[in-house]
């Protein structure tokens, strides 16, 4: 395929098809190849004109929306990178909608083998907004007790939610969870889980902790 | 049906097959941009109207400045179903691989009494509420594995407990304070 630019000034006035045809190819060529990418081909007997694929390429500001128009770009994030974001219409607002790189988090443990004890089982995502959610699992064997934030990327912790793992058959209410947090000068590390752990065995508990990135 | 072909003209010096092939060129064009996208000599002509994505059996490669959205198929535990994808560009350390992430999961429960939606990564959320003691909650669709349980006393603290089902889709809320008066609010979240 052709690989010369597209020229949408030809055929000139005064020029007759032959004279052209190198133009012809080149846009012909320039059109199939353009559309080629993030499409089924042009050529294609079955579905032409769909995608395969959206590359958003990164914007620098959010996109222009007018009436009824909602507009999905993609922007650089600080410290991070090209991220989804979505604009309503007529220039209204804009959220991100996709806010990091979700990934497996090896499990926290202590011992050695074959008494590894798994500590925390750990997982994250995100919801549109700019909002992480961790949750998992942990099994402290101290109190207080890190609940580690895995990736360290929360500015504001907004909610600590923990359960125990078992079942309730006490009636004293001795399960009084404190929780505290802690981290380095930008972002949290840790949610410090402290108090009774003793009246459910296992001390398991499940927990879930939403905060903005 | 004529399709589009970017090898014309040829065979010069022309004559009126010539110009029914650029024209045939110009019309398959025109129809085919229709798909997905406002038309041509429309005012809005180049935006998108819809985004019909056709599956993908490989993950795209993202090697610049660009996201990639896509879609792909995805067996769960409950159902194999088309989702939508992201990749964004790699800036994990090294250690940790560049997946994409599935944004989509084909079921929501707005109905209840569990309510049911999803979060990135293929994860279910459950949630809902019932009265104490005892429940035994049993999730629809069938999460792989729960990996969070969380129920609390809606108004008091009521020593509430989780524990899960070997099964991996019931686990039951436990409270020796709770009366069957007493409101308890779950939430759940399951690996697909």
């Amino acid at each position: 395929m052709t690989t010369a630019p597209y020229n949408p000034r030809t055929p000139l006035v005064d020029e007759s098809i032959a004279d052209s045809q190198p133009e012809f190819l080149q846009n012909f060529g320039q059109l199939f190849n353009a559309f080629n990418l993030n499409h089924v081909s042009l050529s294609d007997p079955t579905n032409p004109g769909n995608h395969n694929v959206i590359q958003l390429t990164e914007l620098n500001q959010g996109r222009e929306t007018f009436l009824n128009e909602v507009s999905i770009y993609s922007k650089k994030v600080s410290d991070q990178t090209d991220q989804i974001f979505m604009r309503y219409p007529n220039n209204g607002k804009e959220f991100q909608l996709t806010q990091y790189q979700i990934y497996s988090i090896p499990l926290i443990t202590s011992g050695e083998s074959p008494n590894i004890i798994t500590l925390q089982e750990s997982y994250f995502s995100f919801l549109p907004g700019g909002i992480i959610v961790y949750f998992g699992r942990v099994n402290p064997n101290s109190n207080p007790f890190n609940i580690v934030l895995n990736p360290a990327i929360c500015t504001n912790i907004t909610g600590v939610n923990v359960c125990p793992i078992g079942t309730s058959t006490n009636t004293n209410r001795l399960f009084q969870p404190n929780v505290n947090v802690t981290g380095n000068d930008k972002f949290f590390t840790d949610v410090i889980l402290s108090g009774s752990f003793s009246f459910i065995n296992p001390s398991n508990q499940y927990y879930v902790i939403f905060g903005n990135i | 049906m004529t399709l589009y072909n970017p090898n014309i003209p040829q065979d010069l010096p022309p004559g009126t097959v010539i110009v029914d092939e650029i024209r045939a060129n110009f019309s398959q064009y025109a129809m085919v941009f229709d798909n997905n996208h406002e038309p041509l000599n429309n005012s809005n002509q180049g935006k998108h109207t819809n985004v019909l994505l056709q599956q993908q059996s490989t993950e795209p490669v993202v090697n610049g400045s660009f996201d990639a959205f896509y879609s792909a198929e995805v067996t769960s535990n409950s159902s194999v179903s088309e989702e939508l994808f992201v990749k964004i560009p790699q800036f994990l350390p090294p250690q940790f691989p560049n997946d994409p992430m599935q944004l989509t999961f084909n079921s929501v429960n707005t109905v209840g009494p569990n309510y049911q939606s999803f979060i990135a990564g293929g994860y279910i959320v459950f949630f809902g509420t019932v009265l104490g003691p005892t429940n035994t909650i049993t999730l629809s669709p069938k999460p792989k594995k729960i990996v969070c349980a969380i129920a609390n006393g809606n108004f008091f603290a009521l020593d509430v407990a989780v524990l899960v089902n070997a099964n991996n889709f019931q686990f039951t809320i436990t409270s020796a304070l709770a009366t069957g008066a007493n409101p308890l609010s779950w939430f759940c979240i399951g690996t697909q």
